[in-house]
């Protein structure tokens, strides 16, 4: 496990290392259809947070949710 | 049910340097491209219908002026938040040959009306500057847009000055009005 | 008694609530209220206000203020066996409030947002207090997004019978990676490693049998291990699929999948629907055995179903509108968006769950409206 963990994390250090520019895939302008809320990972942030409470308390899991939502990147 | 061979404390330090490593390469600043319009060089022509009407215009046709290149989207938050100061800047400057060109680049310009109808209301005036519309996204692609929204200083002999990556905040927004006043002497 | 069942609605493990922003973070308040119903006669009434406030060109202030009321019957405690009697001691209809408070306060800056805060709630059976940190570096013209956060609780029961400690406290890390793979499609990959410590049961599960009678008690830590990815995709011009999958692992032995679809469609240019499906299943804790066959010697019992091998589905409606000027002149249009969604769970039949809650499998509703206002 810890084995494939760290090849794994090494092949994407290398993929990134030698492509970073590869990965812009997306120009900023090209960006409109991630400034739609449907686009983005949690469309509906009050229902995101209120089912995380709502599934601890009915099921035995937790974690995987990130707060990072996508969008357009305008800044 | 195992767990594997790796314990879950060493799994998570193994994650913990892996994220740092891979911010680390990441950080490694992208260099520019070829063709990308440069300060002091000329900055690329274009022509462009308007976003109202249907009447078009090149940059050639504003030689002569200082020019305020601003791409923008409807669907960019920032890019219309910056629109009012971005007017003021007009107001302020227009009367010495400053031209702010705002180019659209919405897929579709209907919100982009709605949205430059809404803020003419609200400001109860009509925007003095210049609405483009750009449905193949040529602008934005000939100067090699790297952030939106994106505005270009252009002097009054069409030469690339400086360009700003993002919108404008209270102290870029000083830097604007200084680099105008510098091209506009 | 009402003490007994008011734990219900303290959360597992640590809850994701730090905030991190894709465009740049807005003044902005966000009226919510949620709703809970479910057939083991729990209802939770949930309004909460966030704000968020500009301090500078690169600090903002996020806080978060709710009232939990939750009505909850009490969980009945009955013998393992049918054959003998047992004392039933429900009374239903307690009502109790809980008020989770949270302070965020976010440094925002070209590439870069970092958040720190606090998180405060109190009920009268729990106190729960946190502290989080979360760092997210975007990179690639905002195509790649890398981000970290910590979080640490430190809670205490505040229980009605002894416990072997009064403490419960939980740590989480969070790894995210996310990647723009075309103009209609993003991905995003997450590690989640958890760890609670301290009294991890619920102090009020009793298991009673004509035998004996005990109080539900766990191993005193418990690590687990998340990943999952997300995928949303815009299938055509209208509608996007999100497509996402979890897998959980602990060191109880507890294995878990999730499987969520959900659908978007622009209805109009100031209406989305949506709607959802989402599979759950999980396999059983090692200490978790059928109830009959507990005895009074062994040191780790579960009553609840939780730990027990089961599967739940649940459908769902979601809806965005966006208010056209006409109907909201008061308003700026383009400030005001209106979030539904109403769910409904259930949960794969099981002799746990009727003996928790008297009826064979748990079906629950949860409904959310939220009014988001940019300041």
């Amino acid at each position: 496990m810890n084995r494939t963990v760290l090849c794994l994390g090494l092949l994407c250090l290398i993929a990134l290392t030698g492509c970073a520019e590869k990965l812009i895939m997306v120009q900023p302008y090209e960006m409109e259809h991630f400034a739609q809320d449907k686009m983005r990972f949690t469309p509906l942030d009050a229902r995101a947070a209120f089912e995380e409470h709502i599934y601890s308390i009915r099921e035995a899991s937790a974690g995987g949710s990130s707060g990072f939502q996508g969008g357009c990147g305008c800044r | 049910m195992g767990m594997g061979s790796a314990s879950p404390r060493s799994r998570v330090h193994l994650s913990l340097v892996m994220f740092i490593l891979v911010v680390l390469t990441c950080t490694v600043r992208t260099v520019a491209f070829a063709g990308m319009p440069v300060a002091g060089q000329p900055a690329p022509d274009f022509v462009l219908p308007g976003l109202l009407d249907a009447q078009t215009l090149s940059l050639k046709d504003l030689k002569g002026n200082v020019v305020l290149l601003n791409i923008w989207a409807s669907w960019c938050t920032s890019c219309k938040d910056e629109m009012e100061d971005l007017l003021a800047v007009q107001e302020q400057y227009g009367p010495r040959g400053f031209s702010l060109v705002a180019v659209n680049i919405d897929n579709a310009p209907s919100s982009a009306v709605d949205f430059m109808k809404r803020f003419e209301n609200r400001s109860k005036k009509k925007p003095g500057f210049i609405l483009l519309y750009d449905r193949d996204k040529k602008v934005p692609k000939d100067y090699f847009q790297r952030g939106m929204p994106t505005s270009y200083l252009i002097d009054r002999e069409g030469i690339l000055r400086k360009t700003y990556p993002g919108s404008f905040s209270k102290s870029t927004l000083d830097t604007l009005k200084t680099a105008i006043e510098e091209a506009l002497k | 008694m009402s003490r007994k069942v008011l734990a219900l609605f303290v959360a597992c493990m640590l809850l994701p609530i730090w905030p991190v922003f894709a465009e740049k973070p807005r003044d902005g308040i966000t009226y919510i209220f949620d709703l809970y119903l479910d057939n083991g006669n729990n209802r939770v009434i949930a309004p909460a206000v966030s704000l968020s406030k500009k301090l500078s060109d690169t600090f903002y202030l996020g806080t978060k203020v709710g009232v939990d009321a939750i009505t909850s019957a009490t969980k009945v405690s009955q013998p393992a066996s049918p054959a003998a009697g047992g004392e039933d001691d429900s009374e239903g209809g307690n009502i109790s409030l809980r008020v989770p408070v949270s302070l965020s306060l976010t440094y925002d800056r070209d590439d870069d947002t970092l958040t720190a805060g606090g998180y405060y709630s109190y009920e009268r059976t729990y106190t729960g207090r946190s502290l989080f940190a979360a760092y997210t570096r975007r990179m690639n013209l905002n195509n790649t997004a890398l981000g970290i956060g910590f979080s640490k609780s430190f809670d205490n029961w505040i229980p009605d019978h002894p416990l072997s400690t009064d403490r419960r406290s939980e740590r989480s890390m969070d790894l995210t990676a996310t990647q723009l793979l075309s103009p209609k499609m993003s991905v995003q990959f997450t590690y989640s490693a958890l760890r609670s410590d301290g009294f991890l049961a619920q102090p009020t599960d009793q298991l009673v049998t004509p035998a004996f009678t005990a109080y539900a008690q766990y191993p005193d830590t418990r690590r687990g291990n998340a990943y999952a990815v997300r995928l949303v995709t815009l299938l055509n011009d209208p509608t996007s699929l999100h497509v996402n999958y979890r897998d959980y692992r602990d060191d109880w032995h507890i294995r878990s999948d999730t499987v969520n679809l959900e659908l978007y469609r622009d209805i109009s240019s100031s209406v989305v629907l949506g709607g959802r499906y989402r599979y759950y299943r999980q396999s059983k804790a090692y200490f978790a055995k059928d109830l009959a066959l507990y005895t009074p010697g062994d040191p780790l019992i579960a009553v609840d179903y939780r730990m027990y091998a089961f599967q739940s589905n649940t459908v769902g409606v979601m809806a965005i509108l966006k208010p056209s000027r006409s109907f909201l002149r008061r308003f700026d249009a383009d400030k005001v968006k209106l979030k539904l969604s109403a769910d409904v769970f259930t949960t794969s039949r099981h002799e746990n769950i009727q003996y928790q809650y008297h009826t064979d499998r748990l079906t629950g509703m949860f409904t959310t409206i939220a009014l988001e206002y940019d300041l």
